[in-house]
C-alpha cells in the first residue's frame, strides 16, 4: 500500500511538471505570438503542419527565440531566461500579455518560492507587489545592471511611488513624501546616500513597523532595549551604546565617557533612544541629529540645537541645560 | 533658486563620510597587526598599487554576506593585479569566533586583529563593513560604504578605477547605474523586423512585406526597417518606391548597410 501512495505521489508530481512545462497552445488565448498567428510554424518548428509541427528547427529553445529576438546584455542575467525563455513564455500564445504563462507574482512565485511565502504571509504587505506590474514594477526579468534583477537603484525605484503627498499604508495612515523628505535635508542617513533602502526595508513583505528588516520601535517613546533596535545594530556595532567608556567605540563621548551609553540607560523611563536624538532619513542637523523632539499631547516640539565642534560638540537648551563634549 | 538649493543637497547627499576622522586625500597612519594566523602584517603594502581595507565584524550578517560575496566574486578577479586586500577584526571576537568567520566565508586575504578597536577609532568607523581603498603610500583614494545591493560590484569598480582600468564615468556608471528606459516602441519594431527578415528567408514575401510595415507603425524612424522594406520592393519590382526607402534609410542612418547598397541602383546615382 506504502508502495503504491509513493508511485501515486510521484506519478502526480511527474504529471504536475508536465503540466507546468507544457508551452501547447491554449485554446481562445488572448494574445497570440505573431508567427503562431500567422500559423507559420516552420519558423520555429521543423514543420509547416499545424497537427504535426515536430520538434523546433534550432537544436535549442533559445536559438529559436533569437532569430527574431535580440538577446539580452547585462552584468546581472535572469537564469530562467538563460536556461529557457519558454520557461516563462508561451511561444504560441497566452492570457496574459508578452505571452507569460501566468501574470506575475504568479508567475515568479512558482521558481522564488520563499519570495512567495514572504508575499503571502507577511503581517506587512507592500502596495508596490499589488499595483501596476507587480514584479515587474521593480524587476526587469531579463537581465539588469544591478543586482536581483532591479531596474534601478533601490532609492530610484521606491521614488517611482514614494513620491507622492497621498500615499498611505495598508491601514491607511499617511505615509511621509520620502523623496521630497530626503532631498530637502543637507544630512543623509549612510544608506540613503547609498540609494540603499533595501538595507531597513523589505521590499516584499515583512513582520515589522514599516516593512523594517528588524524591530524598530513604531512609537517615539520607548525604553532603550538593544532588541528594541536591532535595525540600527544590522549596520552599527552596539558595543557604541552598550560600553560605559571608549575611546575609540563612538565619537560622541566625552573624554572616555560614551555620551550614547549615559542617554540610553538612564532609568527615569523618559525613552532616550536612537530615535529621540536621531532622524533614520535625513536631517538638517549633523549626524542626523533630528530638529526636536515631540512634547506632550498639543504637537509641540522641543527643537534640539546641536552644534558640531572641531573636537566633539555641544546641544544647548533642549532636554537638558547646555552640555558640551570633548573627545 | 529653488534647482540651484535641491541641486546643491543632491551633490551633498552623495557625499557621506566612511570614516569619521579620515577623508579621501589624507594619509593614514600604516598599523602593525596580528593576523588571525599569528602572523604580523601591515595595513598597507607600498609594493602594490592599490590597497583595499575591509572593515568586518564576524557575527554580523552583513559582513558574514560581504566576506563570501567577496571570496566568491571579487577575490578570485584580482589575483594577479597590483591589488592587497586585508580585512580588520576587533580583538573583542575569540579567535574560534574569527576563525569560523574566515573560514565560512572562503576569504583569502589576511584578517589584521584589531587590538581594543585602536584602528576603527583612529578612522572613525561607524558601520560594518566598511571599504577604504588606499593607495601604496595608505593614502585614502576612496570609501565605500556597505550597501544591500551592488557592493561587491562597486568595490570591484572602485579598485579597478584606481588600478586605471576603467575610467571615471565607467566607475560612475557603476556606483549610479541609470534607470533602465526602455522605448518599447523601438523594441517592437526591432522585433517585426527580425521576424519579416525570418519570413523573406523561408520566401514568404508577401508575409514579410507585412511584419516590416508593422515594424514601420511601431517606429517609422528605424532605417534598418525602411531599407529592408526597399528590398522587398525591389523584389515586387517597385523601383521608385524602394529607392524612396533607401533614401530614407540613408537620411535616418547615412551608414546603414542595405540602403546604401539599394541606392546604387537607383536612377539619381
Amino acid at each position: 500500500m506504502k508502495r503504491f501512495l509513493g508511485a501515486l505521489i510521484i506519478g502526480l508530481s511527474f504529471l504536475g511538471t508536465v503540466a507546468f512545462s507544457s508551452v501547447a497552445p491554449i485554446p481562445g488565448a488572448k494574445f497570440e505570438h505573431a508567427p503562431y498567428s500567422d500559423r507559420i510554424c516552420s519558423l520555429c518548428h521543423q514543420r509547416d503542419d499545424e497537427n504535426n509541427p515536430g520538434p523546433i528547427n534550432q537544436p535549442d529553445v533559445n536559438s529559436v527565440c533569437m532569430t527574431c529576438h535580440d538577446a539580452f546584455t547585462g552584468t546581472h542575467l535572469h537564469k530562467a531566461m538563460e536556461t529557457n525563455c519558454t520557461n516563462c513564455h508561451n511561444p504560441h500564445n497566452s492570457n496574459t500579455e508578452r505571452f507569460l504563462r501566468a501574470p506575475a507574482p504568479e508567475l515568479c512565485v512558482r521558481c522564488h518560492t520563499q519570495i512567495g511565502n514572504i508575499i503571502n504571509n507577511s503581517a506587512t504587505k507592500h502596495g508596490a507587489i499589488e499595483v501596476g506590474k507587480s514584479c515587474l514594477n521593480c524587476h526587469n526579468p531579463h537581465a539588469s545592471k544591478v543586482e536581483k534583477l532591479l531596474k534601478g537603484l533601490p532609492y530610484d525605484l521606491c521614488v517611482n511611488c514614494h513620491d507622492n503627498d497621498n500615499l498611505v499604508d495598508h491601514n491607511g495612515k499617511k505615509l511621509v513624501n520620502i523623496k521630497k523628505l530626503i532631498e530637502t535635508k543637507p544630512y543623509v542617513h549612510a544608506p540613503v546616500a547609498e540609494k540603499d533602502c533595501s538595507a531597513c526595508h523589505k521590499t516584499h513583505g515583512g513582520d515589522n513597523f514599516r516593512l523594517l528588516v528588524e524591530p524598530y520601535p513604531a512609537t517615539f517613546y520607548s525604553a532603550f532595549e538593544e532588541k528594541n533596535y536591532a535595525l540600527c545594530f544590522t549596520c552599527h556595532d552596539s558595543t557604541m551604546v552598550t560600553e560605559p567608556q571608549t575611546t575609540n567605540l563612538t565619537g560622541f563621548r566625552n573624554g572616555d565617557k560614551n555620551l550614547h551609553f549615559l542617554h540610553v540607560n538612564r532609568e527615569d523611563g523618559r525613552g532616550r533612544t536612537c530615535r529621540a536624538c536621531h532622524e533614520v532619513h535625513a536631517a538638517e542637523q549633523p549626524h542626523n541629529i533630528r530638529d526636536g523632539v515631540p512634547y506632550g499631547s498639543g504637537g509641540w516640539v522641543l527643537k534640539i540645537h546641536y552644534e558640531q565642534l572641531p573636537t566633539g560638540g555641544r546641544c544647548a537648551k533642549t532636554c537638558h541645560t547646555t552640555r558640551e563634549y570633548k573627545r | 533658486m529653488r534647482w540651484f538649493i535641491l541641486t546643491l543637497i543632491l551633490c551633498s547627499a552623495t557625499l557621506t563620510d566612511a570614516f569619521s576622522y579620515l577623508k579621501p586625500g589624507d594619509k593614514a597612519e600604516n598599523f602593525s597587526l596580528v593576523t588571525a594566523t599569528g602572523d604580523v602584517a601591515t595595513l598597507f603594502s607600498d609594493s602594490v598599487k592599490v590597497n583595499v581595507v575591509i572593515f568586518f565584524r564576524p557575527n554580523q550578517l552583513h559582513s558574514q554576506e560581504a566576506a563570501a560575496a567577496m571570496a566568491k566574486d571579487l577575490e578570485p578577479g584580482l589575483a594577479n593585479k597590483s591589488v592587497r586586500m586585508v580585512g580588520v577584526v576587533s580583538d573583542r571576537y575569540s579567535p574560534e569566533e574569527i576563525n569560523t568567520f574566515v573560514q565560512v566565508s572562503g576569504l583569502k586575504m589576511p584578517i589584521l586583529v584589531d587590538h581594543q578597536d585602536n584602528v576603527v577609532g583612529y578612522f572613525g568607523v561607524i558601520l560594518h563593513p566598511e571599504v577604504g581603498v588606499f593607495n601604496s603610500d595608505g593614502v585614502l583614494l576612496d570609501y565605500r560604504h556597505f550597501a544591500s545591493i551592488n557592493f561587491i560590484d562597486v568595490v570591484r569598480a572602485e579598485i579597478r578605477y584606481n588600478l586605471g582600468e576603467i575610467t571615471k564615468a565607467e566607475l560612475d556608471a557603476v556606483i549610479a547605474p541609470v534607470q533602465d528606459q526602455i522605448n518599447e516602441n523601438r523594441l517592437k519594431a526591432e522585433r517585426r523586423l527580425n521576424l519579416a527578415r525570418t519570413l523573406l528567408k523561408h520566401n514568404m514575401v508577401d508575409k514579410a512585406a507585412g511584419e516590416v510595415q508593422q515594424a514601420l507603425t511601431y517606429d517609422n524612424t528605424l532605417a534598418s526597417a525602411h531599407s529592408f522594406y526597399g528590398k522587398i520592393l525591389v523584389l515586387r519590382e517597385d523601383h521608385a518606391n524602394a529607392c524612396g526607402e533607401f533614401a530614407t534609410a540613408l537620411k535616418l542612418d547615412p551608414a546603414d548597410a542595405d540602403g546604401l547598397e539599394g541606392i546604387k541602383d537607383c536612377p539619381q546615382n
